[in-house]
């Protein structure tokens, strides 16, 4: 059929390498090397997740404090499964017991926790300054979500970090190197480039486009001209989204089922996640930098705790553990990074069987890059009152969740500058951390 | 509210806003109707189908649970065929402001049980939806209010705090302290936010000391109303947005005395006008519309504040609606033609498509949910991922929309994944008029094969019966012209009647709303 000029230009907008690569500052030429690759993906845990669950203290007076703070939500010290890490003020980590899967990646020094972050807009813990400012409204899951996803002082940016970073960079790609397995989300917007959303069935046919007749009448709209704001970017949408769907589901047939993932939603998002590193160099992709976002919900554990949050904890070990294992099987151990980042903490004092939302909680990180046998941060003090307590046990992060990520942009090779990434750093003493 | 509807076209549009899409024969009822549209609202306020009883029936006809298939069920049979479309589809509407979902909330009978509140509750006064709301088990459950009791010091345990967030963040007052407008009050040139940390704490307070009530068999009721449970309230004194509740106040005193407050908070009237404009009219409206509407809200004329039946006429009967005006690009107090309307819900463009072609259900006892809406649609009532709905009121897609400043919250689910999966089940349904299967949903195509050898006829039909006069001039003549180059190349008729269909359901006119 006859590509008319409007249809060559709104094919290439799914499809144009230009338009990924738009090479509007220079920095980063080094990337067009395919040797070098390097990936990001972020593990969201949906609703906040109680952290202080998730990591636990296995020193015994350390240990106690939790006890006493968490009264019937406490883990038993002996279920902990010890790591070989500890705090910068030395005090022994362990795992929520349903998270064993992940001890050998801490064991292997390709693990670590960053301890008692979140978001900050400026130091609280040891800055001396009675009236610090806190971030705007703390503990509301949309807009703390946002914040993980923005900056803690870009919350009314349209873009997130992930897509403004890589607005900076010259990625290469056919298909957006961004790429979301959990619908769409802030972290990856940006001015260039569509990011990808898909689920971790990745692509498939259009049954109703297996006939010339109605392929044509399809395309028939991607060429239109509309009057209307919404019917014209329809088209462009119905365009992209058709062409996208054309070469994924291309690239994805191309490489096989790998071996062991969990069959959970989670397992299901990083086995396809590591399928699209696999076939990274495939035409269609061209990929040398990656970014990805998956995502479980379930963790606004308000009520009936206990449960439903070991078996989300054991499905994000599970699946976290199996997506080290490919890594390492691919040899791609040390260019890939996974991390989690959740709306927030949960508050030490419980509800009647489940617990509010809070403030600081831990991120896990992990990779060959990462610099394990240690944790990140200090253990806090749980006490009641304490210099660590907001309010009846919500707890204020010590380090920022714009340091840890500014880090990950820093080994992402994000040459841009940090402080206009993430505005918040200039409060602080150091733009990034050594975790990595 | 100045709007008589009087001509076909805006008929049909109104039609598109109003129910889930006109039938054969709406217009012309419309237009007709005893009374004009007065007319026509007073009929439809007075009619009323329920969910809940029509599941049980589904349930034990077929013999199976009161599951979530039975609920669907249901809701398709209420929303393709029911007589109340204008309250149907404002409780679809509503299902998306107070959200509750499968998601957490409880199974098909709870959440058939919750949706006639807001279908029974449509057109009431909006103080008696959010206490009906707020008390309905089925949202105790989902955002954890039952069972929320008074601090505990001996069991270091505190209220839970869920409920008093979201009741404030999303069902009545919003995050931000708004002008009547829309547009936020800025101090020193930022917004105020509409409520602290303190206020959702002490919310918290007072709203302690609900549980679910027990059905006849001794087990948690999902249907009745919550009961209090007196050593559960908190009885201290509490103060909420600067407002004190008195010590020694019963749990029911100090929730009536929370509901009074929102419903009166001068936020509630802008927050909800502008979200429920946006489901059901258009994705960005003019400030003069936001305001219009939330002045119906304060005082529907008689002094009554929050009464829904004045504020749905004044969304639909807005003059900016017959003149085809919305916010102009980057959100100044000008107009624009081009950026008025919306995307249609995908759930939405399915019923249009449904209604228009009279599809029916192959089993006489119900409809089974043969779309499959919630893993094909990004959406299926009462089924959202979370509190916060489906989509961003604020979403705007990169591009044209979100350099304008405008939004298309529609656009946040029409991922590459559901957009093909939409496709495919339209293709479904389309493909359906031969299918006989039980669960299979099917519709008459003879009309279309009796003229398809007649292209003017054929092209005045589908204008007529699919797009309600509204198709463009442009698709028409595509249409018309695709269907004479098959005609001549002695193409059969079921390529023929599915190439028009198909190019129909996808195109940009069929999807979008103006």
């Amino acid at each position: 059929m006859k590509l008319s000029r409007r249809h060559f230009l709104k094919g290439t907008a799914a499809l144009g390498a230009t338009s990924v690569a738009p090479a509007l500052t220079g920095l980063n030429m080094a990337h067009a090397n395919q040797d070098d690759y390097k990936a990001l993906v972020c593990i969201f845990l949906f609703g906040g997740n109680d952290a202080y669950n998730m990591v636990i203290p296995t020193d015994d007076d350390a240990y106690q404090k939790y006890e006493q703070a968490r009264r019937n939500l406490a883990i038993a010290q002996s279920d902990l499964v010890p790591l070989n890490i500890a705090s910068d003020n030395g005090v022994k980590l362990g795992l929520h017991p349903s998270m064993a899967s992940l001890k050998s990646a801490f064991a292997e020094d390709s693990a670590t926790v960053i301890v008692n972050s979140g978001q900050l807009v400026e130091p609280i813990i040891g800055a001396n300054t009675p009236n610090s400012r806190v971030p705007d409204f703390l503990m509301a899951h949309n807009l703390q979500q946002t914040m993980w996803q923005s900056g803690a002082e870009n919350m009314n940016d349209k873009l997130g970090w992930a897509g403004r970073m890589v607005q900076d960079m010259n990625l290469s790609g056919s298909l957006s190197p961004l790429m979301s397995l959990n619908g769409e989300q802030k972290w990856l917007r940006n001015n260039h480039v569509e990011p990808l959303v898909m689920t971790s069935e990745g692509a498939g046919d259009y049954t109703g486009l297996n006939n010339s007749d109605r392929l044509g009448a399809m395309r028939r709209h991607f060429d239109e001209k509309y009057a209307n704001l919404f019917a014209d970017n329809y088209s462009t949408a119905m365009a992209s989204r058709y062409y996208e769907n054309d070469a994924l589901e291309e690239v994805l047939t191309s490489v096989g089922d790998l071996d062991g993932f969990p069959q959970t939603g989670l397992g299901d998002m990083l086995h396809t996640t590591a399928k699209l590193i696999k076939v990274r160099n495939a035409a269609s992709l061209q990929h040398n930098r990656q970014i990805f976002f998956v995502g479980l919900g379930g963790f606004d554990t308000h009520k009936d705790q206990a449960g439903t949050h070991a078996a989300l904890l054991g499905q994000v070990s599970d699946a976290l553990a199996a997506f080290y294992q490919e890594m390492k099987a691919q040899g791609l151990s040390d260019k890939v990074t996974a991390f989690t980042m959740s709306d927030f903490g949960r508050r030490i004092m419980a509800n009647d069987s489940g617990t509010d939302h809070g403030w600081a909680g831990h991120q896990i990180v992990v990779g060959g890059a990462v610099k394990g046998g240690r944790a990140y941060g200090n253990w806090p003090d749980l006490t009641p009152g304490s210099e660590y307590d907001y309010n009846n046990g919500r707890l204020i992060p010590e380090i920022a969740a714009d340091q840890v990520n500014a880090t990950l942009a820093n080994w992402f090779d994000y040459q841009g500058d940090l402080e206009t990434l993430f505005p918040s750093l200039k409060m602080f003493p150091q733009n990034t951390l050594d975790f990595i | 509210m100045v709007t008589t509807i009087n001509d076909p076209e805006q008929a049909a549009k109104f039609l598109y806003r109003a129910t889930f899409g006109p039938k054969h024969g709406d217009v012309e009822k419309l237009l007709d109707f005893d009374g004009g549209i007065e007319g026509w609202f007073e009929d439809q306020f007075a009619r009323q189908n329920m969910h809940l009883n029509l599941a049980r029936k589904v349930a034990e006809e077929t013999g199976e649970p009161l599951n979530e298939s039975a609920r669907m069920s249901a809701w398709w049979q209420r929303t393709l065929a029911g007589g109340d479309q204008l309250r149907q589809r404002v409780a679809f509407a509503l299902s998306q402001i107070f959200v509750v979902s499968n998601n957490g909330g409880p199974g098909g009978e709870g959440l058939a049980s919750y949706y006639d509140v807001l279908v029974r509750q449509a057109f009431g006064r909006f103080d008696e939806i959010l206490k009906a709301v707020t008390l309905h088990p089925a949202m105790g459950q989902f955002l954890t209010l039952a069972g929320s009791r008074v601090k505990n010091e001996q069991n270091n345990t505190f209220p839970d705090e869920n409920y008093a967030r979201e009741v404030m963040q999303l069902f009545s007052i919003g995050l931000w302290e708004l002008k009547i407008n829309g547009q936020p009050e800025l101090a020193g040139g930022k917004r105020k936010p509409a409520y602290t940390q303190e206020d959702v704490e002490a919310l918290a307070c007072v709203l302690t000391g609900w549980r679910k009530d027990k059905d006849s068999d001794g087990k948690d009721s999902n249907t009745k109303p919550m009961v209090n449970q007196r050593d559960w309230h908190d009885f201290g004194p509490k103060t909420v947005l600067g407002v004190d509740f008195p010590a020694g106040q019963s749990a029911e005193e100090d929730l009536n005395m929370a509901i009074d407050l929102l419903y009166h908070h001068p936020n509630t009237p802008v927050f909800i006008s502008r979200l429920l404009i946006q489901r059901l009219t258009i994705s960005n409206p003019r400030r003069n519309y936001i305001e219009r509407v939330a002045k119906v809200f304060i005082d529907d004329g008689q002094g009554v504040r929050g009464n829904m039946k004045a504020v749905i006429k004044a969304i639909l009967l807005d003059e900016d609606l017959i003149a085809g005006l919305a916010m102009a690009d980057y959100q100044d107090y000008g107009s624009s033609t081009r950026n008025f309307g919306k995307v249609k819900e995908p759930v939405i463009a399915m019923t249009n498509l449904c209604r228009a072609l009279n599809v029916k259900s192959n089993d006489p006892r119900r409809w089974w949910d043969f779309p499959g809406l919630q893993s094909n649609f990004g959406q299926a009532p009462l089924q959202a991922p979370s509190v916060f709905n489906f989509y961003e009121p604020d979403y705007a897609p990169k591009g044209e929309v979100a350099n304008k400043e405008l939004t298309a919250p529609e656009f946040n689910i029409h991922s590459m994944d559901s957009m093909r999966r939409i496709s495919n089940k339209m293709w479904d349904l389309i493909l359906s008029h031969r299918y006989t299967n039980e669960r299979h949903w099917t519709w008459d195509r003879s009309p279309l094969e009796n003229r398809v050898d007649k292209p003017d006829e054929y092209m005045a039909w589908i204008n007529e019966r699919i797009f309600f006069g509204l198709m463009s001039d442009e698709l028409h003549h595509y249409l018309k012209d695709l269907l004479i180059d098959m005609t001549d190349k002695n193409i059969g008729d079921d390529r023929r009647t599915f190439a028009t269909l198909f190019a129909i359901q996808c195109s940009p006119d069929f999807r979008c709303q103006e």
